[in-house]
């Protein structure tokens, strides 16, 4: 190939990329150059992507909206999200991939029984049991508690650290165990070393859906100072009289955290979903 | 899901196998006791109340119905309309999204395989709608979505027709407003599936591709059968797990359209959460409930045998 | 549905020793929890002026203000014992949190005169089935039309009705949209408040008038087949229906004030905002008469004491003083709906004759009370059930599918059946 037909190549490969990418990235430019615009310039078609008439009055309004303990505190909803999100990955870790390897590596009376359980829960959508799940919780509406208890024990998890021991080269183990090592330490001193991937990425997968969670909190939440983020945005949102640039400014700031800690984080995120979750 | 059947330990014979037992059930006891309290029991507790007329938060006492609930569901003809008809929304979004985001995410994941520089900054942005809640991103395409002429996508077509084409009622005709939804569930989840078809592409050996190469076969060629082949297990997890997400699609009905119009975005679980927490109907909704998972699990057999054979014929 | 787990009796046992640990034995003062709604600004600034100013005049009850995103769902998910001392809520649900037990009397509680001031709807709409009234309100809604007089003018609609007893028939409303729609830019003349979703409830409130201008109600005698489908309530709704075409979807929910249609079809809430924008260029029209009369709404945020509540003597004193004039109007200024007392009304040139509200307060006076609606009452109340959710829920979204193109009898038909078929697996609602 010549270095020419490379180079126009090259440029064709890029501005297919950027055209993609200019593409998907405009809701999220949409709502970053609306929070900072007057509330009636944000609905308007095309020109709300025009960066004019900019200040940061909308989040001002937005402080002043949850300004004290009746209506609940903005950074509020941030520490019910981050407690309550943390509590489910690492409980979440350590039970479940307690009972993966339960699973993946010890012989016990009922372990098929169970393993034939985790497989069928798998697929049992949350949204499913959420109704009777309400009705058994009902005495513990507005806590943490209830936002991260029936979360921290995940079928879909479990499945996840079960395929990836089952995959680990099991040598090691086997002759760890013969030198008199118990199953407690080789998990801990063996096993655990050599996932690091597939705990990377059920902590990623797992501090998604707990970030996004909006059902669950919508049905058991209704006091300001446990309402998590997605909950308060859909809050904030219904009781504007549609004034965008401050919904938009609502979103911003909901957001911004978290797309920083994954901007941070980036390769590393995206290199740990990678390398675990596939190995099915 | 094929590994579980493929690769179960050996049968090991060994001394320690009393201390293996106890070590088993105390290392499964704590994620074991909490899916049973919290997922086993309440699907238990659904069907028991759904055999009930069960008011929300009622001090009457409930009422015994039997299979009332079900006989209203699955046969009455008055009744049944409703969840036949979300139940086939729920399948309708399922056909809509899994191959359309499935190929998206696989185009994407080959485009950003490419060896360019600064190619990785470009991924982040793919992968970013995926932090987005969905409330927030219900939120911004509710002014996408928005059907005068304000709101973006007719303000697009009005711009690129010059105005030949008038404003579309995006969310609110029966004919286009799964559809809509549909776009919108793509844009905020493909990124993340993207990331794992990616991940996968990078496994392959390049190996593979130069001898395809020396043998002259052609970037499609070399596509069918050396790159969707080696993404096959890949495939499977990804629309796995997209398929889950859609039959379980309620957010996105709840924030947007409410079911609506004339109940063509309404799903299975949406009926279910309207019924208890609007009309307050706890047993009809723990009935539909029921009903609702049972499918689920027939349907998730019948994709398990599928796979199965698939995997036996090879 | 009550569930008394070992957990939860732990929690409680956990929980009373933390509270006892931490209020002090001395302390005579008397803690009193309230919920208010989270509405618009003005009303979570009134209430915290409100609760601040009774704190201060209190030495021995001390109020804790929270605010509740959506009450309605609050109210029914919790059970009696965990409801607040006091609450404000929507009063369309008054029927069925009576039912469930959840609402205490308030005669003996409440002082007399607080109740025998309240504007004569409202007595009606805190009145339950057993004749007994559970609850009290600062204000009353108003529904109607709003109108542009210069967009009117402008499109040659100079004949505009501002007495119920003048209002349009629906035939000439039709018309006038249409007339409307002709003149206007982007060919729409009214904004119905779509954005609120007309099947998450809104019909419930806005559109039942058409019902009942229709001649008919949502559910007479605990029956809704034959009456919320009846040939004239059928014929009605299709009318609706046929002004889709002419209405602002308002994503931006200022649809009128933004000046982009004459018309809006809105409740009280939306008065300061119109005020804002339109200063003397607004003014109310009735809403159009299907024959037996123009109809409205009623019914707002009320105030009720927990059944179980230990401190309602506590509770009462609060109520007593938020409903007073003073609390009243500063509320209602803030808010734009209808003072709740006869003496508050007065004091407000709004609804004083050929006040800007004039019409709100006079369909009010004209309230149908908790009688069938006749040709010469216009304001009718929610119907006062523990069945409302369920008709609420039930014809707006049948409203939302007629509105949506669905055919009209069958909607209303599938609708009225659901409802007959919840009175009758609840045994009527009957005590």
């Amino acid at each position: 190939m010549s270095r020419k037909t490379k180079t126009i190549k090259k440029t064709l490969s890029y501005f297919f990329i950027s055209l993609a990418t200019l593409i998907f990235v405009a809701p999220v430019a949409y709502l970053f150059i609306g929070s900072l615009k007057p509330n009636d310039e944000v609905l308007a078609g095309l020109a709300g992507f025009i960066p004019e008439h900019l200040s940061f009055k909308n989040y001002g309004k937005v402080f002043k909206t949850f300004d004290s303990e009746a209506t609940g505190y903005f950074w509020n909803f941030y520490l019910t999200s981050i407690f309550v999100s943390s509590v489910v990955v690492i409980g979440g870790l350590i039970v479940n991939s307690m009972i993966a390897y339960a699973l993946a590596r010890l012989r016990w009376h009922g372990r098929n029984l169970v393993l034939g359980l985790v497989v069928l829960l798998v697929i049992l959508p949350f949204e499913a049991i959420a109704v009777p799940l309400f009705d058994l919780l009902t005495d513990y509406r507005n806590t943490y508690f209830v936002q991260y208890i029936p979360f921290v024990a995940s079928a879909f998890s479990v499945f996840l650290f079960y395929t990836f021991f089952i995959g680990l080269p099991s040598e090691i183990q086997e002759s760890a165990r013969l030198d008199g090592a118990g199953p407690f330490r080789v998990f801990l001193q063996i096993v655990i070393p050599m996932s690091k991937p597939v705990f990377a990425s059920v902590t990623i997968l797992t501090f998604l859906a707990a970030w996004n969670s909006f059902l669950f909190p919508l049905m058991m939440v209704d006091s300001g100072d446990v309402r998590p983020l997605p909950l308060a945005m859909s809050v904030f949102y219904q009781q504007q009289q549609k004034e965008w640039g401050t919904i938009f400014a609502f979103g911003v700031l909901l957001v911004l955290p978290v797309m920083i800690v994954f901007l941070a984080f980036q390769r590393f995120f995206i290199q740990s979903v990678a390398s675990s979750a596939v190995k099915g | 899901m094929t590994a579980v059947a493929a690769k179960a330990p050996k049968p090991r014979k060994r001394r320690k196998l009393g201390y293996d037992n106890i070590a088993g059930i105390l290392l499964s006891l704590p994620a074991l006791l909490l899916l049973i309290l919290f997922v086993v029991i309440p699907f238990v507790t659904a069907f028991y109340l759904s055999l009930f007329n069960v008011r929300m938060g009622s001090s009457h006492a409930p009422v015994f119905l039997g299979f009332e609930q079900y006989r209203r569901i699955l046969f009455d003809p008055e009744t049944s309309g409703t969840f036949y008809h979300s139940l086939l929304n729920n399948f309708v979004f399922a056909l809509i999204v899994v191959p359309l985001q499935t190929g998206l995410a696989i185009a994407l994941a080959i485009m950003l395989n490419q060896k360019l520089k600064g190619i990785a900054f470009f991924r982040t942005f793919f992968f970013l709608p995926v932090v987005f809640p969905m409330s927030l991103v219900v939120v911004i395409w509710t002014l996408f979505f928005s059907r005068d002429d304000f709101g973006m996508f007719n303000s697009i077509l009005s711009a690129v027709s010059g105005g030949a084409i008038g404003p579309i009622d995006w969310i609110g005709e029966p004919a286009i407003a799964l559809t809509s939804i549909a776009i919108m569930s793509i844009w905020a989840g493909v990124g993340f599936q993207m990331v794992i078809v990616l991940a996968g592409l990078q496994e392959i050996p390049t190996e593979l591709y130069e001898a395809a190469s020396i043998d002259k076969a052609g970037k499609w060629l070399q596509f069918v059968h050396i790159t969707l082949p080696s993404l096959r297990n890949t495939l499977v997890f990804v629309v796995m797990v997209t398929t889950i997400f859609s039959l379980r699609l309620f957010d996105q009905v709840y924030l947007l359209t409410s079911g609506g119009p004339l109940d063509s975005t309404s799903t299975v679980m949406f009926q279910a959460v309207t019924l208890a927490f609007q009309e307050g109907n706890v047993g009809a909704s723990s009935a539909m409930t029921v009903v609702f998972v049972l499918i689920i699990i027939c349907l998730t057999l019948v994709q398990r045998l599928l796979l199965r054979q698939e995997k036996e014929i090879k | 549905m009550k569930k008394t787990t070992r957990v939860g009796a732990i929690a409680t046992a956990v929980a009373l020793a933390v509270t006892t640990f931490t209020v002090p034995a001395h302390a005579a003062v008397t803690e009193l929890t309230v919920w208010a709604m989270q509405g618009q600004d003005g009303e979570v600034k009134a209430a915290k002026e409100e609760v601040g100013a009774f704190n201060a005049s209190q030495d021995n009850i001390h109020v804790t203000l929270q605010f509740k995103a959506s009450m309605g769902d609050t109210l029914k998910n919790t059970n009696v014992n965990g409801l607040a001392d006091v609450f404000e809520f929507d009063g369309e649900t008054l029927g069925a949190l009576v039912y469930d037990g959840k609402l205490a009397p308030l005669k003996g509680l409440v002082a007399a005169s607080t109740i025998s001031r309240q504007l004569t709807s409202i007595k009606s709409e805190g009145t339950a089935s057993d004749g007994k009234t559970y609850s009290v309100s600062q204000f009353d809604s108003g529904l109607s039309l709003w109108g542009n007089k210069s967009m009117l003018k402008a499109a040659g609609v100079t004949n505009y009705p501002t007495t119920f007893n003048k209002a349009w028939t629906a035939s000439q409303f039709t018309g006038v949209l249409k007339t409307l729609a002709a003149k206007a830019k982007g060919h729409k003349a009214i904004d119905m408040k779509e954005n609120y979703g007309i099947g998450g409830g809104w019909a419930g409130y806005a559109f039942t008038p058409i019902i009942n201008s229709a001649g008919n109600e949502l559910v007479k005698n605990g029956k809704a087949v034959g009456s919320m489908n009846s040939a004239k309530a059928v014929a009605a709704m299709k009318v609706f229906a046929s002004w889709k075409k002419y209405s602002d979807p308002s994503t931006d929910d200022s649809a009128f004030t933004k000046k982009r249609v004459a018309l809006a079809w809105v409740g009280h809430w939306a008065t300061p905002g119109i005020k804002a924008a339109l200063g003397k260029d607004a003014v109310l029209i009735p809403l159009p008469n299907f024959g037996n009369g123009s109809k409205s709404g009623q019914g707002s945020h009320s105030w009720a004491i927990g059944a179980n509540s230990d401190k309602k003597a506590a509770a009462a004193t609060f109520l007593n003083y938020i409903m007073t004039d003073k609390w009243i109007l500063n509320l209602t200024e803030q808010n734009g709906a209808v003072p709740g007392t006869k003496t508050a009304l007065a004091k407000n040139k709004d609804y004083a004759k050929g006040g800007l509200l004039e019409l709100y307060g006079q369909q009010l006076a004209a309230s149908c009370g908790s009688a069938a609606p006749t040709a010469k009452c216009v304001t009718v109340p929610r119907t006062i059930s523990a069945a409302w959710p369920v008709i609420n829920t039930q014809f707006s979204q049948a409203a939302q599918t007629i509105w949506d193109g669905g055919n009209a009898a069958a909607a209303l038909t599938k609708a009225a059946k659901a409802i007959d078929q919840d009175y009758n697996d609840n045994n009527g609602y009957k005590n």
